[in-house]
Order: structure tokens, then sequence, then C-alpha cells
């Protein structure tokens, strides 16, 4: 299938791409989703009933860790915009490895979040020790949801992207899974400062 | 850095250098957000509220760069940005609204 007709474009009241207009209004749904899970984690913040004194308050939440995937996921945000940028000016090479490089750093970030859960469990923390361990997981880990499925998306726009689905000229697949990665990025920007650094 | 657009036969160069700066510049903001808690010094001159304050804005500020340079926000049709920014602030209302009546209630603080 030629990326003309599979993009063939649609007449709409607004004049902008329908596809577009639902993918912001989803983001704009898991803002409500996500707020609500950060609202249950400041809330059970000093829940911490049941584990060791050693590890309350920021002693359990590995900062080290934290901000080196923090930069990782920054990072992917840019290559995310660079290969969008790479499709449009027609340099598909490019684009596909700069694909490649977001999905590479997605998954060193879920490795870290790996790590992380792991070394919380062998601590004692697990999702049904306290009120904090079972909003922690739950946030984080859908968090970690959505950028493995993230990661998945751009497995499947890689691919396409051999199938000259996309040119020059028509990248809205490429844009949308930009979108959906720029905004787990954001979410991931509050997590950090309102669940780890605050 | 350009928006895209397509006139004609005319394709517009996008161009690398402002997505890189922008991501030196979120960077650079996320190692002063790491160094706040950190260094003690700074958390005592700034007190609990200069310190939670300090950090909010520099999310916010980092956010806003994500949304409107990597997301195109600041070039795209508003009703895009309208579709994101309604359930955002009623979110962050919610968070604020909920967090400030239990904190009023439990003696809690962040």
């Amino acid at each position: 299938m030629s990326a003309h007709a599979a993009h063939a474009e649609h007449a709409t009241t607004t004049g902008l791409d329908h596809r577009k207009i639902g993918m912001w209004a989803m983001l704009g749904s898991e803002c409500m989703f996500f707020g609500s899970l950060v609202l249950v984690n400041l809330i059970n913040k000093n829940n911490l009933k049941g584990l060791d004194p050693a590890h309350f308050g920021h002693g359990i939440l590995d900062l080290v860790l934290t901000s080196s995937t923090t930069f990782v996921l920054l990072t992917s945000s840019l290559a995310m915009v660079l290969a969008l940028a790479a499709f449009r000016n027609g340099n598909k090479p490019w684009g596909r490895f700069w694909l490649a490089v977001v999905m590479l750093f997605g998954l060193i970030f879920l490795g870290g979040q790996v790590y992380e859960f792991s070394s919380f469990v062998h601590d004692g923390l697990t999702p049904s020790t306290n009120l904090f361990g079972a909003s922690f997981f739950m946030l984080v880990g859908f968090h970690g949801a959505h950028v493995a499925l993230g990661v998945l998306w751009l497995g499947a726009t890689f691919v396409y992207s051999f199938r000259n689905y996309f040119d020059r000229r028509h990248t809205w697949g490429i844009e949308m899974a930009g979108l959906y990665w720029h905004f787990v990025d954001l979410v991931w920007v509050a997590i950090f400062t309102l669940i780890y650094l605050i | 850095m350009s928006a895209p657009s397509h006139h004609g036969d005319h394709v517009t160069r996008h161009s690398y250098r402002g997505y890189v700066v922008v991501a030196l510049i979120l960077s650079a903001i996320t190692i002063v957000e790491v160094l706040i808690p950190s260094l003690a010094a700074l958390r005592s001159a700034l007190g609990r509220f200069g310190t939670v304050a300090l950090l909010l804005v520099l999310s916010f500020t980092k956010g806003a760069g994500v949304l409107m340079y990597y997301m195109h926000l600041r070039r795209d049709s508003r009703l895009f940005t309208g579709l994101f920014m309604f359930p955002f602030l009623i979110a962050s209302a919610i968070v604020i609204i909920v967090f400030v009546f239990y904190a009023t209630y439990t003696g809690s603080t962040l």
C-alpha cells in the first residue's frame, strides 16, 4: 500500500485531522487518569506502616537511579522529535535510526524501573505492605506499562517505515506515536517531581 | 525550528538544532531540580514551602517546553491546546483541592 493511499485525507468540519483530534482528546483523558493516581500517592506518602524505619521517607527512593532514568526518558523524547523531523525531511534512514534510539532508551528506562521495583520488594516494600506501597506501585507501574506499550507502538512504526508507509508528506503515524511518547515523558516529569523530589 | 508545512511542491525543511537546544535546556532544568533537594544549605535557605514551590515551577516549565516544542502545540491549532489543557487544568485543580482538604483535616504535609 503506498503512503498516499494509506493516508488518504478526508474532509473535516474543523479542517483538522480527526485522528490528531482523537489523539489529543485521549491524552487529555490520560491527564485525568494519572492525576488521580498522583493524588492518591501524595495522600499516602507517609503511610509507611510495616516498613523498616531505616527506609522511611527519601531513604527508600533511590534518587541517583531515578535521575538517570529521567535523563534517559528526556533524551528519548529528543530522539523521537528528531525521528519525526527526519521523516518529514525525507530522510528515512535517519528517521529509522532515531526511532530505534527511542525504543532502546525506552527499554533502558523500563530496565531501571524493573530494578527499582525488585529492590523495593527486597527491602520489604510491596503493593500489599502499606498504602504507600500500593499507591506507588500502582502509579509507577501504570506509567511503566504506558512506556512498554509505547515501545511496542514504536516497533510497529519502525516496521511500517520499511513498507513505504511514510513519506515526506505523510508522517501522521509517526506524529501520533510521537505525541504519545512525549506525553509519557510528560507524565514522568510530574511523577519525578511530585513523588521523588518533593 | 520550523513548523511542518506543505505548500504545493515546496516542503519546509525541519531543523534539528532547535530541538537539541530545547533538550539542553530541559536537561539543565532537571539537573537543578535534582540538586535542590540534595543540597541541605539550599533547602534550609529556601524553606519547605520555597523548595516545593521552586520544584513545581521548574516541573511546569519542563512540561511546557515538551508540550510547546516537542508536541508542537506552539504552532498547532488552538483546538489541540484546549483538548489537552482543559482536562489537565481540571485534574490539577482536583489534586490541589483534595490534597489541601486532606492536609487540613489530618495535619499532613508534602
